[in-house]
């Protein structure tokens, strides 16, 4: 009996290996028509007027439509909104929306959806979108919103994939829901989500732009990128984002991917605390510029950039990147000389050296250039004690009470002006929790941003950004390290891929080399 | 019989009401805000106040505990916050993944230990029990995640044998139970050739030697049956271990499975989806626990007379949970 | 005082059998062999290298150079470090991790299971059911909850791993207290006025002590993998302190294109736990009484 019960067992496990041996095989690659995209995090929602984070954006953005469209080149085309007109002072905008476009649920759009959709986003948004008073509709085709003031990159701000259209009756009937039933006017209808594993998309047979090549997208949340990289090798999963620059050889070695990368919109930063913690004490660098200069002076960027990011990118001398409006190319801001350095530390009255905490998170794309940082600076005779928090601790010291010297931090610019940055982190207005967390007050800075955002005059635009530049280079009120490539690695049949600066994909123009 | 497995289950309320207590309190005092983790930093403070309004967050901490498990009393464990999705809807589409996983590199360990461990000790200091011995010593010596990773670069992208990622066909699972199994199998391989070996040295072997029974029914009608409580016990202690284990290798594999979402929800301070998640992989231990204990009634037939009940009960029993 | 005194001799022949039967332990031997290595060139190694300058030290013209280079036989890491001093440093943190893990369980585990045991009733039924609330999660859960929530580093990972290991031996110690709480010997030091602490230190612990030993020393081998797997999931301890877990944690991204990055901390991990468990074997072994010849 003990023996038959062995030798069957045993039985069992020769036929489940054989099985594993001739099962597999070449399954790879998946159907025609379809493409499996990798992310490393779950999306937390599908409510594009919620949406916060690049990932969630990418199934968001697939299956709504944004008001305005920016093309590659930052130019801007009309999408949901077909034209628009502004008045004479710039503080009112009429807009036509275009007719004939449905939801998925099959709802025709009306102008009282983009009201609640717009009026729902300045709302939620109110950091960015908050200089919009009010928006009402004008008649069944036309709405109009007016602005506190004439704030010249508003047509920017409806072009990012919080300003969609989604339908206002599917949302009013749950608004807590629609995050994971969401029914938009995109290329992409939502079909399932399965929670933690995947969330599939199909084509919109009625998208009123034409139908799109592709019949089937399929987010995989695969958190480990080196499993990403070895199912993109396998044919497991088709295209991934957020490519680290260590993969980068093995990708472009390999001649059936392709790696797609333009410069990224995220200016890391080392932010340095100027004003005080959450107990009123004065931080070390508030009111010390002879010690940040010190610092400054101290780091070589292109170190930096070799060691973080395997110069992947060049180092950035501006705090903006560069494919901002009115970019000044030639701005000289490198700041790098030991000697300046060593005789600012003494200055500021520690020419014996001194010891500072770096607090980051636990991401790597934080901790690397920390690591970098706090190698520079031992030249002079700092030591920066790096201190990793988990994210929810970090946003609670750095973000919100300010209890930290220094930190590395992305200064993210989300459209192509600098007032995307320079205004939520170093406009004094905005100090305060999430946003100015650098807690820089300095009215010179202030006007210039302010101006930049008030102008229509392109000159004076670029005066401001250069102003800003100075001021940032001058006052050392922190030191923007580089702005990080972003990359997407894709099989290479597939055609029409696309990835822009923050991360926005396209996916109504990918498409399969083979098909038909 | 049956009174002692009701009691041993009515054990398990204050324990793992304890547990969601501990748990609760360490998620829940420790900084970090949920509303901001899940929102992103930088969400605006309007929306973040919202959120918190919405979870409750506001409260104080005690009200909230007290709110949370009038819930779970009444069979409701809340909703993720992360995910918006009733957390017990999350376990339950994730249980099985896990489990799968868990049970099956458990089932595996003594599939493969039990004979391994059996014959290294029946031919103590042969080729084949060094060979045993020494794999052994290294599956325990290797993290399981480097074996994870390694498994993936060799079985799935140069072999091209199995799909990287698991969780979605049959063949995904293969590889997450192997590595899983991995040390689990060499521990199982340890206890059950020190056990036989114990065994293998007793009189009543000897005696059965002597009486000229074929050897084959001396190992495995008398050594392998007296040894085979340690090697339960192990087995028992194991599920535990896997259940832990199952947290890397779901990273590694991508498997949308409980360690997963322990994870993923232990980051943001989810406190509903990691209390709910934990209270369930608690009852499943001690369920499995409970099971090892009966098991062991059946094997040691002397263990039976402690419940005082018929034997056939215990029987009938074993055949259906097994 | 002459009881002590012969206990005292009797002990020691007890030592020395159990080294003798240890020793002749081949496998385990080369463990302790290998252990001893450890503990003398991390414990050294300020004497051959410095801290500061060569483990911590970056250097962005030499990175990445292959094991076998010059000046750097396990060639260097990502920031240009060499990784023969860095694994040398970072066995130190490991050794740590692994003592201290075993020393806080086997300590509290003790005071704990000693208490429960000798005096029983109420105080057992407490002390175990909390006991019994920490086993019900598997410990590396429980260290995953801990250490995310109250942050990495060293001292949290070493608390969280510390306290999830504590009910094991609480457990053993406990059962072997009931076991011997009514023993003669017991019994005769109660009539000479012997104190409970007198006793569960002098008379019981000692009896307890072999399977606590083995038990350490497989703890100390499952702290340091269990400390690897955290940090892969990115709780681990703050660079730049080298340590074999984040070393091969780190490593993972480089893992395609400089593969020694992740094999170099993965052998050290794997050595060390091998040499542990070797001991543990050996000592279990050894202590057995049955297995007396």
């Amino acid at each position: 009996m003990k023996r038959k019960i062995c030798f069957l067992l045993c039985l069992a496990m020769l036929l489940s290996t054989a099985l594993t041996a001739c099962g597999g095989g070449d399954e790879g690659g998946s159907a025609a028509n379809e493409v499996v995209f990798a992310v490393p995090s779950e999306p937390t929602t599908m409510d594009a007027l919620t949406a916060g984070e690049r990932i969630t954006y990418l199934p968001v953005h697939a299956i709504h439509d944004t008001l305005l469209y920016e093309n590659a080149d930052g130019t801007l085309s009309g999408n949901l909104v077909e034209s628009w007109e502004m008045n004479d002072d710039g503080t009112e905008y009429t807009m036509k929306i275009r007719e004939g476009v449905k939801f998925h649920g099959g709802q025709d759009m009306t102008v009282d959806d983009v009201v609640f959709s717009l009026q729902k986003t300045v709302e939620n948004f109110s950091g960015q979108y908050g200089v919009i008073t009010s928006v009402e509709a004008v008649d069944d085709t036309h709405f109009k919103f007016t602005m506190e003031y004439a704030f010249s990159p508003i047509l920017n701000l409806l072009a990012l994939t919080n300003a969609s259209v989604v339908c206002k009756e599917t949302y009013e009937a749950d608004p807590e829901g629609y995050g994971r039933k969401p029914n938009g006017t995109g290329p992409f209808k939502f079909v399932e989500w399965v929670s933690g594993d995947r969330i599939v998309l199909e084509r919109n047979e009625n998208w009123w732009k034409g139908e799109v090549p592709l019949e089937k997208l399929t987010f995989r949340i695969i958190a480990e990128e080196a499993t990403e990289l070895i199912a993109l090798e396998a044919g497991d999963v088709d295209a991934y984002i957020q490519v680290s620059e260590t993969n980068r050889s093995t990708i472009e070695s390999n001649p059936d991917l392709k790696m797609y990368s333009t410069p990224g919109g995220q200016v890391y930063t080392l932010a340095f605390n100027n004003g005080t913690y959450s107990n009123g004490e004065e931080s070390i660098f508030a009111n010390n510029k002879a010690l940040r200069q010190a610092i400054c002076y101290s780091i070589n960027k292109e170190d930096v950039v070799a060691l973080a990011i395997d110069n992947s990118a060049p180092p950035l001398y501006t705090p903006f990147p560069n494919f901002i409006a009115n970019y000044p190319a030639d701005f000289d801001g490198n700041v790098y000389n030991l000697d300046e350095a060593k005789a600012k530390l003494a200055e500021a009255g520690y020419a014996d050296g001194l010891t500072v905490t770096i607090k980051t998170t636990t991401q790597s794309g934080y901790t690397k250039p920390a690591e970098a940082v706090m190698g520079q600076v031992q030249n002079i005779g700092v030591t920066m004690e790096l201190e990793q928090l988990e994210r929810g601790t970090y946003l609670q010291e750095v973000y919100n009470n300010f209890d930290y010297d220094c930190t590395i931090w992305a200064v993210s610019c989300d459209y192509p002006n600098m007032d995307s940055g320079a205004y939520r982190r170093f406009y004094s207005g905005n100090i305060g929790p999430a946003n100015n967390y650098m807690q820089i007050n300095d009215p010179e800075l202030d006007d210039a941003i302010m101006t930049n955002r008030t102008t229509t005059d392109a000159a004076e635009q670029a005066e401001c950004v250069l102003r800003v530049c100075e001021i940032i280079r001058d006052e050392s009120y922190c030191l923007p390290l580089y702005a990080a490539m972003t990359n997407l690695a894709a099989n290479a049949d597939l055609e029409g891929v696309n990835v822009n600066y923050g991360s926005v994909v396209d996916f109504s123009t990918w498409s399969w080399a083979d098909a038909e | 019989m049956l009174r002692y497995i009701v009691k041993r289950l009515l054990m398990m309320i204050p324990i793992i009401l304890a547990i969601s207590f501990i748990i609760f309190s360490i998620i829940s005092l420790t900084p970090g805000d949920p509303a901001q983790l899940i929102l992103g930093a930088d969400a605006d403070p309007a929306l973040l106040e919202a959120k918190r309004e919405e979870w409750g967050l506001n409260d104080n901490f005690l009200v909230r505990y007290v709110k949370y498990i009038g819930g779970v009393i009444t069979g409701d464990f809340g909703e993720s916050y992360r995910t918006g999705n009733s957390v017990l809807g999350e376990i339950a589409s994730r249980l099985p993944k896990t489990m799968v996983i868990a049970l099956g590199g458990i089932g595996l360990s003594v599939l493969v230990g039990v004979p391994l461990g059996l014959i290294s000790a029946v031919k103590q200091y042969s080729f084949i029990d060094y060979f045993a011995r020494v794999l052994a010593m290294l599956l325990t010596a290797i993290p399981a995640f480097w074996l994870g990773l390694m498994s993936l670069l060799y079985v799935c992208l140069k072999w091209r044998l199995l799909p990287a990622t698991g969780g979605e066909s049959w063949d995904g699972f293969i590889l997450p139970i192997l590595v899983l199994a991995a040390s689990a199998t060499a521990t199982q391989t340890r206890t059950t050739r020190s056990a036989v070996l114990e065994s293998i040295r007793q009189d009543y072997v000897k005696m059965a030697r002597a009486k000229g029974v074929k050897e084959s029914r001396v190992i495995f009608r008398h050594v392998l049956r007296n040894s085979m409580l340690p090697v339960i016990t192990i087995a028992g202690m194991n599920i535990g271990v896997q259940m832990g284990g199952t947290v890397v290798i779901e990273n590694v594999f991508a498997i949308a499975g409980m360690g997963n979402f322990l994870v993923n929800s232990v980051r943001v301070k989810d406190a509903p989806a990691v209390v709910g998640t934990l209270m369930v992989v608690a009852a499943f231990i001690a369920i499995m626990n409970l099971v090892v204990d009966l098991i062991y009634t059946v094997v040691d037939p002397r263990l039976k007379t402690q419940y005082a009940t018929a034997k056939k009960r215990v029987k009938r029993q074993l055949r259906t949970t097994t | 005082m002459a009881s002590s005194g012969t206990q005292t001799v009797k002990r020691r022949s007890q030592l020395g059998s159990v080294v003798r039967r240890f020793m002749r332990n081949r496998l385990s031997v080369v463990g302790l062999v290998i252990l001893l290595f450890l503990l003398i060139t991390s414990c050294c190694a300020d004497l051959f290298f410095d801290y500061d300058t060569q483990a911590i030290a970056q250097n962005a013209q030499g990175t990445f150079l292959p094991p076998g280079s010059e000046g750097h036989i396990f060639g260097t890491d990502q920031y240009g470090r060499d990784m023969f001093v860095r694994i040398v440093y970072g066995g130190r943190i490991s050794l740590i991790v692994g003592f201290f893990v075993a020393g806080f369980a086997l300590i509290f585990g003790t005071i704990i299971g000693a208490t429960a045991g000798y005096f029983g009733g109420k105080i057992d039924n407490i002390l175990m059911r909390i006991m019994d609330v920490f086993l019900a999660i598997p410990s590396m859960i429980l260290a995953i909850c801990i250490v995310a929530a109250l942050g990495g580093g060293l001292t949290n990972l070493l608390l969280a791993n510390g306290i999830a290991q504590v009910p094991r031996y609480a457990r053993i110690v406990r059962s072997s207290v009931m076991g011997l709480k009514n023993s003669e010997f017991v019994e005769a030091a109660r009539c000479y006025g012997a104190g409970h602490t007198h006793i569960i230190m002098r008379h019981i612990i000692p009896n307890a002590m072999g399977s606590l030993i083995v038990q350490a020393t497989l703890t100390m081998a499952s702290s340091i993998l269990s400390v690897a797997s955290l940090s892969f999931l990115g709780l681990g301890i703050t660079p730049p302190t080298p340590e074999w877990g984040s070393m091969l944690s780190t490593g993972k991204e480089f893992m395609r294109t400089h593969p020694h990055l992740i094999t170099i901390p993965g052998l050290a991990i794997a050595t060390s736990v091998l040499s542990f468990n070797l001991i543990g074997d050996g000592l279990r072994d050894a202590l057995d009484p049955r297995l007396k010849n």
